[in-house]
């Protein structure tokens, strides 16, 4: 730390302008550890025991002999982390379905990793390592299947790894599987899946031997620079079958050199068993951690408390002009603020109000709250002691949060005033109507557009294994009552866009498979239009109905409820759609495939209130008339982060299903807000799910009333609570 | 001495507040002082920003304070806006703000990265004012910061300070006769250090560099014109 003692010389310098580099650095801070081909913590094709802060997330791609790996990897939690990852290995060769031989055969594999961090390094004493335990390939076609179980120690600059593993990891430097003493069926591996994606829990820890594996990473003075050398135990000897694969391994020993060019972006470099050149790169980031600074922009209203001498009158309560002139006058600062006034209501004592919302701007609800108190309390005649504030999402209205105005000139400016206004608002289901006679926002109806280029991002389709395109995206509402709205979308794709790929082969009615029909060609596209209702059936109880286009390969009619009281931390829910399969390449036919359904779902929610984990399970109709589940869970931050993982069984035959046998999927959504340094709601959000089956498929409904309310209930908003005063 | 408030923010929108009369207070002050920075009316045209000048802030007659954030080329006026229980937050024309005791910041918004709020023991030579050489020996200060949960990540610090050389400091062409004082302040996971100068004899802080967070770093403020109390 830069700075003085004693003397003037720095302090003059300092008051004279020179204070760059007056930092405050933090004691005992540890560099990020970096990721290995697979995408995970590791060396260079070997894991460590190590892991990635909680939380992070990374997008890696590395190449080698013949190798290539896309990886998407998330610490789940502070001691879990799981890898999805796309790989192709050239010359893997195949015999197609008539029993001919084709060397030149390239594999496009799917696969998925975890890792267990059993102990942090000094977690126990301070001289013990961490210690990890890996599953790689779990859930695959198990062409990378193995299981491990490393230490980690750091010395100084130096990181010492050593491991031991089964499956691939057990080519070389063995000793006989020690399992094999208890159980000779444990000497047997069998890593045949079929059409893959099954979890592969019978060839656990499972073959004749166990690898010794290893390798040291130095942190050189260089900043950002680590050189890597390894011991491989994996013999790649399934890639060298093929006659045309000019992948030899010579050696088992490693090395390498990765750059940190900046936080979150880096490259390596490597020699690869003894002749190969293989090379990295990697994009990470945190969602606890964004990229700009978080709170930069107008602060909040100050508010300045009301004098013991203010008139506290009650008249203006009985007075609709008053009452007309006030809630305009709050709409226009609102409106100045980033807050939309929808209703207002005053209790005919003059000692309460009641405004309904829309949060236009702010990314976090409660802040947006809490800006409009401080209008409140700013605009307000004396008299007006409680303020209930309703947000509104889509119309509906969600929650009224009550705020005594005397707590909260007591606690505005305070230390700790977040845990104190905490204690103090009440928080109950919005009623589905403001009191008769109140001031409405006169705007309907109410016509929204936007204009968007809409980049796109297509993952794990065989033989495309990666596109990036662009489509222009008109979006246009026509808002005729709260909640009663028309939507219409246009999509016009722009750039690298694929062509008609032809009818899919799938053993159920197409409605996924030919999914990439939908968006292939140049031709305009109509995504959705829709009429569609949002309402309140009481406190706790919502609704929607929707008819129309219903999304790009769907039409028809449905209806949804969910019943979630804002105290409890689960809710339920039920939908039934008609929808008929739209024609691929006309907006408004349905001939080309006659075929509807009637689909539906019952659905639970549940926030576990652990680390956000939010976990979903819907039981009903799929779009292929099978029956059967889906289990979701993600972790949602309360930053508008959300990673999350799903998996569906039906009725649906492994066979029928093809690829993959069973749909399942991730995906990642990231607000916009967590890269620029301005509020916005906007979010991106990116799937990796398998291939397109048509086993298990939903309705894609883009207002589906949980994801509108869940924002709202007493958890969320506890876990936002802390931007109330910011 | 300069007053800084009014209740007559109350009923602000009955009295038809148009979009950014966040105060009328602070509004008043940034016409006077920052005739730059306010939005012309309708067929007016913006009025020249000059350098600041002593004269302007006694017309204003509002309790102004300066702050540069480290990396800013020019400081920031910022003019108080409300009094809360003694915490009294300062507004600039963009409405960022700090909020003060006495000299001491103990909240921040919109400047990057927000100081939620901030206790210390007493006696706190800088909410207090405290000649120089009886200072106490160490006061712990704890910093609120942003967290996901109503209350806030919590940084708790004992500082001590060391006596430097008396000096004379201009703030807008007022001269203040001082010390410097250094104000070491150590953590369990980190350290900083605050850099004040306090007036000879009563021990009142005109200037310091002061910590306002991990990412924010130091701020250099200046008290041009005291806060002196609630305007009746």
């Amino acid at each position: 730390m830069a700075g003085r003692r004693g003397g003037a010389t720095v302090p003059t310098l300092i008051f004279a302008g020179a204070v760059a580099g007056f930092g405050a650095p933090a004691v005992g801070e540890t560099v990020r550890p970096t990721l290995n081909l697979y995408g995970l913590t590791g060396l260079i094709d070997m894991p460590t025991a190590q892991s990635q802060p909680d939380a992070q997330v990374a997008l890696s791609y590395s190449y080698f002999g013949e190798t290539q790996r896309r990886n998407f990897s998330f610490q789940i939690l502070p001691r879990i982390t799981g890898v999805v990852r796309y790989s192709t290995i050239e010359n893997w060769g195949q015999r197609d379905d008539d029993g001919v031989y084709d060397p030149t055969y390239d594999l496009f594999d799917r696969s998925f990793d975890v890792q267990f961090t059993l102990l942090k390094e000094g977690e126990w004493r301070s001289w013990t390592p961490a210690i990890g335990l890996g599953f790689r390939d779990f859930l695959g076609t198990g062409v990378y299947s193995s299981e491990y179980l490393v230490a980690t120690k750091t010395i100084q600059d130096f990181t010492v790894t050593a491991g031991i593993g089964w499956g691939r990891l057990s080519q070389k430097n063995t000793f006989e599987n020690p399992f094999c003493a208890v159980s000779s069926s444990a000497c047997d591996r069998d890593n045949e899946f079929g059409e893959g994606g099954k979890l592969s829990t019978s060839t656990f820890f499972r073959g004749q031997n166990v690898g010794v594996f290893g390798g040291v990473e130095w942190r050189t003075p260089i900043d950002g620079l680590n050189l890597k050398v390894e011991y491989s135990t994996d013999d790649y000897k399934r890639e060298q079958q093929s006659p045309a694969s000019d992948f030899k391994p010579e050696s088992q020993v490693n090395v390498g050199a990765q750059y940190r060019i900046r936080e979150g972006i880096e490259v390596g470099g490597y020699w690869m068993y003894g002749s190969e050149v293989g090379l990295s790169v990697s994009i990470s980031g945190n969602p606890l951690r964004p990229l700009v600074p978080p709170d930069l922009g107008t602060g909040p209203l100050p508010v300045v408390a009301r004098a013991a001498s203010a008139p506290t009158g009650t008249g203006w309560a009985q007075n609709r002009g008053a009452i007309d002139q006030l809630a305009a006058a709050l709409d226009e600062i609102l409106r100045a603020e980033g807050m939309q006034l929808e209703g207002f209501a005053a209790d005919p004592d003059g000692r309460g109000v009641e405004v309904a919302i829309t949060n236009l701007r702010f990314q976090s609800d409660p802040k947006a709250i809490g800006r409009t108190t401080r209008v409140l309390a700013a605009g307000l005649p004396a008299s007006v002691e409680t303020f209930r504030i309703t947000p509104m999402q889509d119309g509906l209205r969600t929650s009224t949060i009550t705020i005594d105005r005397s707590d909260l000139e007591a606690e505005v400016d305070r230390p700790n005033a977040g845990e104190r206004s905490w204690e103090n608002v009440e928080i109950v289901g919005a009623t589905p109507a403001l009191p008769p006679g109140a001031w409405y926002r006169d705007a309907y109806p109410d016509f929204e557009w936007s204009l968007v280029p809409a980049p796109f991002l297509t993952l794990l389709t065989p033989g495309d294994p990666i596109r990036v395109g662009l489509n222009i995206d008109l979006e246009t509402t026509l808002n005729l009552a709260p909640g009663l709205s028309l939507t219409a979308n246009i999509s016009q794709p722009a750039l690298n866009i694929p062509n008609d790929p032809g009818p899919s082969e799938t053993a159920l009615p197409p409605v996924r498979s030919d999914q990439p029909r939908y968006f292939a060609g140049y031709a305009p596209k109509l995504p959705q239009l829709t009429a569609d209702y949002l309402f309140k059936l009481n406190e706790n109880t919502y609704g929607r109905a929707t008819v129309g286009l219903i999304e790009r390969m769907f039409g028809g009619v449905g209806g949804e409820v969910l019943w979630k009281p804002v105290d409890q931390s689960w809710g339920l829910g039920a939908d039934v759609n008609w929808v008929a399969q739209r024609d691929y390449d006309s907006p408004f036919g349905f001939g080309y495939y006659d075929y509807n359904v009637v689909t539906g779902h019952a659905s639970l929610y549940w926030d576990t209130g652990y680390y956000g984990l939010e976990a979903q399970v819907d039981a009903g109709r799929y779009l292929a008339g099978d029956w059967g589940g889906t289990f979701s869970l993600s972790r949602r931050f309360p930053n508008g982060w959300a990673v999350g993982a799903y998996f569906t069984l039906t009725d649906v035959t492994e066979e029928d299903f093809g690829e993959g046998s069973f749909d399942k999927g991730v995906s990642i959504s990231i607000p916009f807000r967590w890269t620029v340094p301005f509020e916005t709601r906007a979010n991106n959000t990116v799937s990796l799910t398998s291939v397109s089956r048509d086993g298990g498929a939903q309705l894609q409904v883009s207002n589906a009333l949980y994801p509108i309310v869940r924002n709202y209930d007493r958890n969320r908003l506890s876990r936002n609570w802390g931007s109330f005063w910011q | 001495m300069r007053r800084a408030l009014a209740a007559a923010t109350l009923a602000l929108a009955l009295g038809g507040c148009a979009n950014g009369e966040f105060n009328p207070i602070v509004e008043a002050a940034v016409n006077e002082i920052l005739p730059g920075e306010r939005a012309p009316g309708e067929g007016e045209a913006p009025a020249a920003a000059g350098p600041v000048t002593r004269e302007q802030i006694t017309r204003a007659d509002v309790a102004t304070i300066r702050a540069r954030l480290v990396g800013d080329q020019r400081p920031t006026f910022l003019f108080a806006a409300s009094d809360n229980g003694g915490y009294v937050t300062f507004a600039s024309s963009i409405r960022q703000t700090l909020t003060l005791r006495g000299s001491w910041i103990t909240a921040s918004r919109g400047l990057g990265w927000d100081l939620l709020s901030a206790t210390s023991s007493r006696p706190d030579p800088l909410v207090t004012p405290i000649p120089p050489g009886s200072w106490p020996a160490m006061v712990r200060r704890s910093y609120e910061f942003h967290a996901f949960a109503p209350q806030g990540r919590i940084e708790s610090f004992e500082c001590r300070y060391e006596l430097g050389a008396v000096r004379d400091v201009v703030i807008l062409q007022r001269l203040h006769r001082g010390v410097e004082i250094a104000e070491t302040c150590v953590g369990e996971t980190r350290s900083f250090e605050n850099l004040h100068f306090a007036d000879a004899a009563t021990g009142f802080v005109w200037r310091s560099l002061q910590w306002l967070g991990p990412q924010q770093g130091l701020i250099d403020l200046e008290l041009v014109e005291p806060y002196s109390g609630r305007r009746s």
